[in-house]
């Protein structure tokens, strides 16, 4: 599943930190999310849409099979 | 105090080889008290720095990888000491060794494993929605 976090992180000029502090969780699990190894649970990926003012579809995009 | 995570991360490593160091000390001169003691003034000391972090240290993503490091962790010495078990036990019926009751003690383990997960399958999955 691709996304666009990085690009919206980038638009809203904050780094992976912030953002992991903003959501309440780890560095390292905004950039395994930004990297496509690891698909955020429901719940975060509604954090992230909120945080970002979007809606989960406009952030990921999800490809059959 | 301000602690941050690699801070705690490094202090939880120091706690856990002193921890060992200590325990292994009290193993070989069968001296139980010490180590008690630096047990229980280890978990007191983590608990308190613990308290300080402000940072995050676990996520639902660390929670996924332990949980994957779990289940094959679980699958792999389930499967060792099934097979080391019945191995032992059938050499030791044909005069190979003489190990027959560590045997047993593997076999029942690897027995006692898989009725605890099946359990634990099972609660959880009626937590779940089964």
């Amino acid at each position: 599943m691709e996304n666009d976090i990085r690009v919206l992180r980038a638009v809203k000029n904050i780094s992976q930190e912030q953002l992991a502090q903003e959501l309440g969780v780890t560095r390292q699990t905004i950039h395994a999310v930004e990297t496509g190894k690891y698909n955020p649970s429901l719940d975060l990926a509604f954090k992230m849409a909120r945080f970002f003012e979007k809606s989960i579809e406009e952030i990921f995009i999800y490809e059959d099979g | 105090m301000y602690v941050d995570k690699e801070r705690y991360n490094l202090l939880q490593k120091v706690v856990v080889v002193a921890i060992g160091i200590v325990v292994s000390f009290g193993a070989v001169r069968h001296s139980w008290g010490l180590p008690m003691v630096t047990v229980l003034l280890g978990i007191v000391v983590l608990i308190t720095m613990r308290r300080q972090v402000t940072d995050v240290l676990h996520d639902e993503r660390t929670v996924a990888i332990r949980a994957k490091a779990a289940s094959r962790t679980l699958g792999y010495v389930t499967a060792l000491t099934g097979f080391l078990g019945i191995a032992l036990v059938e050499l030791s019926y044909r005069g190979f060794t003489e190990y027959r009751s560590v045997g047993y003690a593997f076999a029942y383990q690897a027995n006692a494993i898989l009725v605890v997960y099946a359990l634990f399958v099972w609660y959880y999955g009626r937590q779940m929605g089964d």
